[in-house]
């Protein structure tokens, strides 16, 4: 190696190229990215009697040997026919495969006779003990099943693949609900594993109308879905039009229920959801007694319910789980804090800046002494708070469990203490805010919650702009637009706007055997669900 | 743009808004320095008179079942004169929007935004009013279902809590001015109630056109109750030369109201009942006006024309330059003659099918 000396720094040397990694548009248009792409264009692609033609085509689809995970199994039945399984690892039951699947495939054969016309079907019937067997001839299909867990059996000779269900992969028990908590009802919750959501969902509907269908979101993706109802109560045109939406998404991301929920939506520029979104197996399935359907999307741990009301949102099953005076009582609390969450700034903005003559003398003269020392306007002042109270909680909720709460008590007392001291705020501001933002943890559904905390600021505006007459131009079209939302053509603020026969549970419940009656928006095909 | 359908109740809440709200603003001192302390019965008989005229809708509604009231002067008058008809109607509801509209500036000036310049509560106003126009009938009758009972409630609240300023001889004399001056007011002055032709031109939004009759009538009993209750408890609140001299005589009253040392200056509560029924009131009119315009010059599409229609109105509204312009000449005239241009083209109609197409209709059906 060449010694270096200082007066290297003198001589010129070509510089090292940059390693660093750019990520620069690729000079391939998108039309083969992806490889079921290539061959989708045509007509659906069935599957060859060849067998090396369709080994080729399945190592061509899957990106074999670039793809590691899937694993091709060649073999022989009956002693000399070739055949092969194509299998994801990981997804598959190997205790299974080792000795039920290859065991039976390559020892209890070779009685069968392979000329035989129905060679298939025998396989089934006599050597394959799986519980499910598919049949496909269709590439597409097949390689869809192969990614669900699926193991597909090609045999040289035949155009038809069989497709055996031996799936096992690791998932998550079910437990507690976390974020719609009751104290009476059911504690466990759905999970992300599709077959035991809806095992969960069968056990506590034990009726036999119970219609369970499996679809397939995305254009790519393949994600699973079941749209869950029950015959003879949902009307027909809900599961119609669902599955007309569901088949309209061309996303290749839907990953989640709350991806799908968007796409199925109404109108995505409305600012209430449309939607409801339960994690509560018992909830959902009272809501497929009203006559509601079920959208659970693998791999998320809640059910979409439709068509919905502002007062499925607002609801919890609690409010039917108790006694009818404790429900109704919880429940106009619930209202109370409701309002508070969405109005109670915006008044406090109008009357501190228009309407000072409406406040009694004695409480006037207390926020003025509190207001005397603060710098900002009340506008600023109050903005401020309410930003600094989302951000704690949207660090609260971020980080965890443990670290959550105490960054809320830390920043609801400290930091509000402190502000007060420093005299940057006063201290009825922050009973203002800190009360609207304890009404709006009332709201049990956290999109509807969401909902009232963008609201809020709306009448802040409003309020700060002409105190109570531009609350009230606020609130005309505010309702105005609430009124005009529908989900699944279901009025939103049925069955208050338009009226509607209802089971009398809107905000006050009457007693369990006066709940007769199935809400009239759903049209549901039984109208009464008790007698 | 979906027109939508809306139910009989949400139907009553939007007229009985239309006609109801005008009794928030000067009418009041208005009626009371006609008929002085009559004013509240003269309103029942401008209520008797506007059913009377409802009446002759009716008959026309019932005649030519499913149409709206401007597809029916087209029936039965013609095409070009049919569009005059509905041309008047138009403008009849375009100008009550400017009228009550400038009168509600003018007192919400006066109240509660006194810094704020007329130009702006127009314009927040009228925004508000064509976002909702843009929702459609069906929007602004479900809006107007879902507020006004909560707005009775706070209507009805305010009544029970002025009971202390409520003096039952100021309610004397009780002929007032007279009763042949009474009735000839009460007769002149039932354009208060020309809002009723919205229901003719909203029929087609109602999912049954055979309940016209009930909606119409329910409407202008339950409107004509409001503005009489009103009249009624400002009367028996301030001596009558008083009450000529305010120009918002229930706000005056609402802010008297006193329970206790924290319990007073309550007229929030009235604030909010004040303006969502003018803004519901005034929408549907708005609406109407729309509606009018865009069958005069058969345009199908109303989203374009709700923008021009809000821009008109802002100008129209505030065309004005001061409040005593609009109580001594405008409102005075508008409310005295105003009859002339909601009754018209109902009386032509009316009278024309009476006379000409009724007994070519039951021939019709006899054949």
């Amino acid at each position: 190696m060449q010694k270096k000396s200082w007066w290297d720094i003198f001589i010129y040397k070509e510089k090292t190229q940059n390693q660093q990694f750019e990520l620069l548009e690729s000079k391939e248009d998108d039309s083969n990215v992806s490889s079921w792409g290539k061959h989708r264009a045509g007509k659906e692609a069935y599957i060859y009697v060849d067998i090396k033609r369709n080994l080729r085509r399945i190592k061509e689809d899957f990106n074999i040997p670039k793809n590691a995970d899937i694993t091709i199994r060649k073999l022989k039945i009956c002693g000399h026919i070739d055949a092969f399984l194509v299998f994801i690892d990981g997804l598959i039951d190997k205790k299974m495969m080792n000795k039920v699947v290859l065991k039976n495939l390559m020892l209890e054969t070779t009685g069968l006779d392979y000329e035989e016309e129905n060679f298939i079907d025998a396989l089934v019937d006599k050597v394959l003990n799986v519980g499910t067997i598919g049949k496909s001839n269709l590439f597409d299909k097949i390689e869809n099943q192969i990614t669900n867990g699926f193991c597909a059996l090609f045999i040289d000779g035949y155009n038809k693949c069989l497709l055996l269900e031996i799936k096992d992969y690791p998932k998550r028990n079910i437990e507690k609900a976390e974020n719609e908590k009751t104290i009476r009802g059911s504690k466990e919750s759905f999970v992300e594993d599709l077959p035991t959501n809806i095992s969960i969902l069968r056990r506590l509907c034990k009726n036999k109308n119970l219609i369970v269908e499996y679809m397939n979101i995305g254009a790519d993706n393949n994600i699973g879905c079941a749209l869950v109802y029950i015959d003879g109560i949902i009307n027909p045109e809900i599961p119609k039009e669902l599955k007309k939406r569901i088949n309209k998404v061309k996303s290749e991301s839907i990953l989640s229920s709350g991806m799908l929920e968007q796409w199925i939506e109404d109108s995505k520029w409305q600012l209430f959801p449309q939607v409801l979104n339960t994690e509560r197996p018992d909830r959902a399935v009272s809501f497929l007694i009203e006559g509601k359907a079920l959208i659970i999307v693998e791999g998320s741990p809640s059910a979409n319910v439709v068509p919905i009301t502002f007062f499925n949102l607002y609801h919890t099953s609690e409010d039917t789980d108790l006694r009818w005076q404790y429900g109704t009582f919880i429940s106009i609390v619930r209202l109370i804090g409701t309002i508070m969450a969405v109005f109670l700034p915006g008044f406090y903005m109008a009357l501190v800046l228009y309407s000072q003559e409406m406040i009694s003398s004695e409480l006037l003269a207390s926020i003025a002494s509190a207001r005397e020392g603060v710098p900002f306007p009340t506008i600023i002042e109050l903005m401020v708070m309410e930003v600094a109270f989302e951000l704690i909680r949207e660090a609260s909720s971020r980080v965890p469990g443990a670290i959550g709460e105490t960054l809320g008590i830390v920043g609801a007392l400290i930091l509000g203490q402190a502000a007060v001291q420093a005299g940057l705020v006063s201290p009825i501001l922050i009973i203002i805010v800190a009360a609207s933002g304890i009404a709006s943890y009332v709201i049990p559904d956290y999109s509807l919650s969401l909902a009232v905390r963008v609201s809020r600021f709306f009448f802040i505006i409003m309020g700060y702009m002409a105190g109570f007459y531009g609350i009230s131009i606020g609130m005309f079209v505010y309702f105005a637009i609430m009124c005009s939302i529908k989900s699944f053509g279901v009025p939103f603020m049925a069955p208050v706007a338009p009226k509607l026969r209802t089971s009398h549970d809107i905000i006050a419940v009457r007693p369990i055997d006066g709940m007769k009656y199935r809400p009239d928006k759903m049209n549901t095909l039984k109208k009464q669900k008790s007698k | 743009m979906d027109e939508g359908k809306i139910g009989n109740v949400e139907m009553i809440c939007l007229l009985v808004n239309a006609i109801a709200c005008k009794a928030f603003f000067t009418s009041v001192a208005a009626v009371v320095e006609k008929v002085g302390t009559a004013g509240w019965y003269m309103v029942l008989i401008s209520d008797i008179v506007a059913i009377g005229v409802f009446s002759q809708m009716y008959a026309l509604s019932k005649a030519y079942p499913g149409k709206n009231l401007l597809e029916i002067y087209d029936d039965i008058v013609g095409k070009k004169v049919g569009k005059v008809l509905s041309f008047i109607s138009c403008i009849m509801l375009f100008v009550t929007v400017s009228i009550t509209l400038r009168e509600f500036t003018d007192a919400t000036n006066v109240y509660l935004l006194h810094e704020s310049p007329p130009g702006f509560i127009v314009g927040m106003f009228i925004i508000a009013m064509v976002t909702v126009c843009f929702l459609g009938i069906e929007g602004l009758g479900r809006v107007a279902k879902f507020l006004s009972f909560i707005l009775l409630f706070n209507f009805l609240i305010v009544m029970v809590l002025s009971y202390r300023t409520f003096q039952g001889y100021k309610l004397f004399p009780i002929l007032g001015y007279g009763l042949g001056n009474t009735v000839r007011h009460g007769i002149m002055r039932s354009s208060a109630f020309g809002e009723f032709i919205l229901l003719g031109v909203f029929a087609k939004a109602l999912n049954n056109t055979k309940d016209l009759g009930k909606i119409g009538y329910k409407s202008l009993i339950i409107g004509g109750l409001i503005i009489s209750i009103v009249l009624f408890s400002v009367i028996i609140s301030f001596p009558y030369y008083v009450t000529t001299e305010l120009a918002d005589p229930l706000y005056i009253m609402v802010s008297l109201i006193q329970y206790g040392r924290f319990f007073q200056r309550i007229e929030v509560v009235f604030i909010f009942t004040w303006n969502l029924s003018t803004l519901i009131g005034l929408t549907a009119i708005f609406y109407g006006s729309i509606i009018c315009y865009c069958h005069v010059f058969n345009i199908k599409d109303k989203k374009p024309i709700i923008i021009s229609f809000g821009i008109s109105t802002y100008i129209s509204t505030l065309i004005v330059p001061s409040i005593s312009i609009i109580l001594d000449y405008i409102v005075p005239i508008f409310r005295g003659y105003g009859w002339i241009g909601f009754y018209t083209p109902i009386f032509i109609s009316w009278a024309i099918w009476l006379l000409f197409r009724r007994g070519k209709q039951t021939n019709v059906e006899k054949s």
